[in-house]
């Protein structure tokens, strides 16, 4: 689906595309040196802190939300070609390497991450809004006053918009068959 | 809730629109939708439906939508977090690939290369070096990205599951922990070696060799079902053959656990099933079993068919079916539909002339076995491994095989298909629960001796087994709630239907006595005795067949009625019974009944049975004198190792009799024989170790002692973790020692060790917890840190109060330690509450001598002097000393300690004359 933030990342400059990216990893491998394994590294807490250190430095651009709303459509797409590479992956050394051990434990997230990016596409077939809305809750650091600043709606609206599409979502997760 | 809704409705095409989920909405209908769903969302849930169906004007999509939308957010939060799905991709994702570099310490040992990846983990090799010889191992550590609760769960169970299976063809469990960065790692005997399959060719073995190797896979299998652990991932590349020839079975990283687990969590289960039934649609593994691809119950009978699947490529070198150009799609199909072909035709038709000479030896009954275990319905497989063995064993000495269709297992399996319930699961588990397997390799024994006999036992196993499997479907056990029906529902059963049972009075007897001794296992002491007072009769009515079957019962059946008396508490009857059992023993022996060895284990049995109950009644020397006795058979014995736990208590017997020096030999003697067998640690020598200890403290050799206990320490916190019972009471030794050498920072180190585990692993709860805060504030205590201890005792007593809410005597030491400090610091009136309190609990848990109310008389003793009442202050010490007297001897350590604390707490708080002597 294409949006304006798909058109602003698409017009970002390859090198500044490549820099978030690479600030991202960074991030993150700094994460899991630092904390404990029992700590679940958070894709939302690298985004901010992304920006922090992006900012102002080497990227230009408008806003910290605009850069946020960015960063998280990329870390979506970072995250889901993963998961594609790993299940492709795996569906190239099957035969007798694969075990259930894999398939409950290491194959079930990617899995469920490319369903949860299908659904989000689907669900802005239906309603922009509230997919971008939810994409936010789930990818970036924003609460909801702030994607209702950056989205220039209302909060309830923020509210509503996310958990009906939460509810939505899970709902055809578990209904499909 | 939803679905009734509908049906009362009677509108079933609601429930198509529910299941076929995935909505065909247009805009419109989904911003009305949305809006429903908010309204709703906000409303009880009991109002929520009549809402939506009120406002959605009839639209059956917007209906089924946003009654599956509400439904979504009620049932599953906590199994579908969206976020965390996203948290644990971004893990896999970004962080770093490898833990471990080479040359990076683990343990005693250094990382040396990356073995493999697999699902959960990456494994390592890694060694030790040591002056004459170089340990090798393999480490397996959890993925850095697998580090959610759900993963570290279930990689703590496998190490579970490997630390409780010691068993010569499963590789070996040598420690486990976890890294600094709180990664959970398990270290395995590293197996150099081949799979099974490539092994078979490369060595171009036979199909007799070939066979022979497969049972010991069968062995190990076997072994692990016993302990109610299923593998569920039998495959050639879990299978093994190492340098000399041996099997070892690998990986159990996700084998389950089949235990009677009320709290029912199961860990796999975490997801919703339908998910991760699209994933298995995905990525299905060729050796799969159809149950596994259908996400159904997984039982000992899955085991079954990946055993069978490992013949097959055994025996003709390819797989049940050629993967290799399928998708899973296809896969899937094959595994649900297809039958396979018989390893004969398989070979039949192979390129390669060596192959295909074999389909006339496997044509037959291998043909029939291996079809067998691959029947696509679990409950038509066989129903144990035993029963695999056995086919295997009778197709190698010409016996007709039992899973041919016209044997009496065709009568079984027939009377299984009319009981649909729990077949499947059945059979593994309760024939490990019943310990079945003697009866089976009894008469595994007897095929090469008679066959006439051969047969009559066959009949034995094939009731025995069918009696068995009734009782699980009678008791409603079925595949989904095999955790939550409990094993002694069936055996209430069992023993309601034995009776009727149409069988012989032996095999009832024996049966019965199988049911006993499972509830001796669980502490259920009187109903055991009552089972086994009726096979007693039953024997009775039998006497005429005097046969070895016969005897082995008889014995077993009144050496574990002997047993029960015992455990009842009925030490002077259990001897009694067991004196003349012995007698019995020996007639049945003398009249040649038994083989050699049979003989052997039976009077070995019985003399640590009467060591056991001489201990229990406290006659120590009657008891060293039957372990004695009970390692001299064990020491005849040929094909067996004297069990370590003889020589263990013994030494620790000989030690109770101040028999010092021959103790420690003892002790040295197993510890060096348990360093002997094996490069790695195990828990009997760490037992031993602690033993030796204990033995050496007495000799006051204490740092010699505190060697010996740091290894037993170190060994058992590597095998169990450091909040185990049996870490915390080597901890506790170790401590003691410290303590008993005047070191009490080292002392409370160790303590604070322990209580720091156990709070980590919140475990605070138990009573150990309480103990250890008692043992820690003991120690300020003696070092003069009277405000801390004060406050360790206050602690330790408030927990075991809590915890023990029927009392125990052990409650009482902290208040009695209270009320000495309350002496201490002369503070009388607190004193006299703190003993009145003790005085209470005491009183009504124990009677005559006793430690603790040795304790708290000398304690009253100092009050009563301070209060002027010397006469009674005199009485009472008197009466505290002549118990340690009469308990620990004049000349003991706790004698002259109970003599100090008389002493130093009557300071400042009576005159000088009236302190006792």
């Amino acid at each position: 689906m294409k949006d304006k933030i798909d058109s602003i990342l698409a017009n970002l400059p390859i090198s500044e595309q490549g820099l978030l990216v690479e600030e991202l990893h960074k991030i993150a491998q700094r994460y899991m040196h630092k904390e404990s394994a029992h700590h679940t590294l958070q894709a939302t807490a690298l985004v901010n802190e992304a920006y922090v250190n992006l900012s102002g430095k080497t990227l230009e651009l408008e806003d910290k939300q605009h850069f946020i709303a960015i960063a998280a459509r990329q870390m979506r797409r970072i995250l889901v070609d993963h998961a594609r590479k790993k299940l492709s992956d795996k569906r190239r050394h099957q035969s007798s390497n694969l075990s259930f051990a894999e398939l409950e434990s290491n194959e079930l997230s990617p899995f469920a991450l490319i369903e949860i990016d299908r659904m989000l596409d689907s669900l802005s077939a239906l309603d922009e809004r509230a997919a971008k809305v939810y994409e936010l809750r789930l990818f970036s650091g924003l609460v909801n006053a702030e994607i209702a600043d950056l989205l220039d709606i209302s909060l309830a609206t923020v509210e509503r918009d996310a958990k009906a599409a939460k509810a939505w979502i899970k709902s055809e997760l578990a209904s499909e068959d | 809730m939803v679905w009734c809704v509908y049906r009362t409705h009677g509108k079933p095409n609601y429930e198509i629109a529910i299941k076929n989920g995935r909505s065909k909405m247009d805009k419109t209908q989904w911003l009305k939708a949305k809006d429903i769903f908010n309204e709703a969302s906000e409303l009880e849930t009991s109002a929520r439906e009549a809402f939506v169906i009120k406002h959605a004007d009839g639209d059956k999509v917007i209906i089924a939508k946003v009654l599956s939308m509400l439904a979504s957010q009620d049932t599953d939060e906590e199994n579908l977090e969206l976020t965390d799905i996203v948290s644990e991709n971004a893990n896999d994702a970004l962080s770093p690939g490898l833990l471990f570099a080479e040359g990076d310490p683990i343990e005693q040992f250094t990382i040396q290369s990356m073995l493999g990846e697999g699902g959960m983990g990456s494994v390592y090799l890694a060694k030790r070096d040591q002056q004459d010889f170089e340990q090798w191992v393999a480490v397996k550590i959890i993925h850095k990205q697998q580090t959610s609760r759900r993963s570290i769960a279930r990689f703590k169970q496998e190490r579970q599951i490997l630390a409780s299976l010691n068993h010569k063809h499963i590789a070996s469990f040598i420690s486990g922990g976890e890294t600094e960065f709180g990664l959970p790692y398990i270290i395995l005997e590293y197996i150099k070696g081949e799979s099974i399959t490539d092994y078979c060719r490369q060595q171009h073995l036979d199909i007799p060799a070939r066979l022979s190797l497969f049972k010991q896979v069968l062995q190990a299998v076997k072994y692990a079902h016993q302990n109610l652990v299923v593998h569920r991932d039998i495959k050639p590349s879990n299978v093994l053959v190492d340098q000399h020839g041996e099997v070892k079975l690998l990986d159990f990283g996700i084998a389950k656990l089949l235990q009677n687990d009320d709290s029912g969590n199961d860990t796999s289960n975490l997801r919703p099933a339908d998910l991760t039934q699209q994933a298995a649609r995905i990525l299905t593994p060729s050796n799969a079993s159809p149950e596994q691809v259908l996400g159904e119950g997984i039982t000992t009978r899955s085991d079954i068919y990946g055993l069978g699947s490992l013949l097959m490529h055994m025996l003709t070198d390819q797989p049940v079916f050629d993967t290799t150009q399928s998708t899973s799609h296809e896969i899937e199909k094959m595994i649900l539909e297809t039958s396979p072909v018989k390893p004969s035709v398989k070979c039949m038709v192979s390129d390669e002339p060596d192959i295909r000479k074999r389909a006339s030896i496997l044509q037959g009954d291998l043909d029939t076995i291996v079809l067998h275990a691959l029947q696509k319905e679990p409950d038509r497989r066989y129903s144990t491994v035993e029963q695999l063995e056995e086919d295997i064993k009778r197709y190698e000495a010409n016996y007709p095989i039992v899973a041919s269709p016209e044997s009496v297992f065709y009568r079984s399996k027939k009377f299984l298909q009319r009981n649909t319930l729990a077949s499947v699961l059945s059979a593994g588990l309760v024939i490990a629960l019943l310990s079945f397997t003697t009866l089976v390799s009894y008469q595994s024994k007897q095929i090469s001796v008679e066959r006439d006999k051969a047969l009559k036992q066959a009949d034995i196993a094939t009731q025995t087994s069918e009696f068995i499997t009734n009782l699980f479907q009678t008791a409603g056990v079925n595949q989904s709630n095999v955790a939550d029906v409990s094993a002694l529902k069936v055996l209430e059963q069992a023993e309601n239907e034995i009776d009727a049972l149409n069988t012989t009075s032996l095999i009832k007897a024996k049966i019965l006595h199988s049911i006993a001794v499972v509830y001796t296992q669980v502490d259920e002491l009187d109903k055991s005795q009552a089972l086994l007072s009726k096979a007693k009769q039953l024997l009775t009515s039998e006497v005429n067949v005097l046969d070895d079957f016969y005897a082995t019962t008889d014995f077993r059946v009144h050496l574990e009625y002997a047993d029960v008396r015992m455990l009842q508490g009925n030490y002077q009857e259990a001897i009694t019974l067991m004196l003349a059992l012995r007698e019995r023993l020996a007639k049945y022996v003398n009249r040649e009944v038994f083989e050699q060895q049979d003989a052997m284990t039976l009077n070995r049995a019985m003399e640590y049975a009467l060591a056991i109950a001489y201990s229990y009644e406290d006659n120590t020397e009657m008891s060293a004198t039957h372990l004695k006795y009970a390692i001299d058979y064990a020491t005849k014995m040929t094909d067996e190792e004297v069990p370590p736990i003889f020589y263990i208590t013994y030494g620790a017997k000989l030690r109770e009799l101040s028999r010092f020096e021959e103790s420690k030999e003892v002790l040295q003697k197993i510890i060096d024989q348990a360093r002997l067998a094996s490069n790695e640690p195990s828990l009997d020598l760490a037992y031993a170790l602690n033993q030796q200890a204990a033995t050496l403290e007495l000799m006051e050799e204490f740092d010699l002692a505190i060697e010996v206990a740091k290894e037993g320490l170190t060994i058992r916190v590597g095998i169990l973790g450091e909040s185990h019972a049996e870490s915390i009471a080597s901890a506790g030794m170790l401590s003691n020692l410290h303590s008993a050498k005047g070191d009490y920072k080292k002392a409370i180190d160790v303590r604070a060790k322990v209580l720091r585990a156990m709070e980590r692993e919140e475990k605070t709860a138990h009573p150990y917890y309480a103990i250890t805060q008692g043992a820690v504030a003991r120690m300020y205590k003696r070092d003069g840190k009277l405000d801390i201890a004060k406050t360790g005792f206050t602690k330790s007593f408030d927990l075991l109060n809590a915890f023990f809410d029927e009392g125990h005597p052990e409650v009482a030491r902290p208040a009695i330690l209270l009320a000495e400090i309350a002496l201490l610091e002369h503070d009388i009136p607190l004193a006299i509450k703190y003993t009145q309190q003790a005085r209470d609990i005491l009183a009504a848990q124990v009677s005559g001598d006793h430690e603790l109310v040795g304790h708290l008389q000398a304690i009253e003793s100092v009050i009563l002097a301070a209060q002027n009442k010397s006469a009674e202050a005199r009485q009472m010490s008197t009466s505290a000393l002549d118990m340690y007297g009469r308990l620990y001897g004049i000349d003991s350590k706790r004698y002259s300690a109970l003599l100090d604390v008389i002493n130093t707490t009557a300071q400042g708080n009576v005159a000088p004359q009236d302190g006792s002597e």
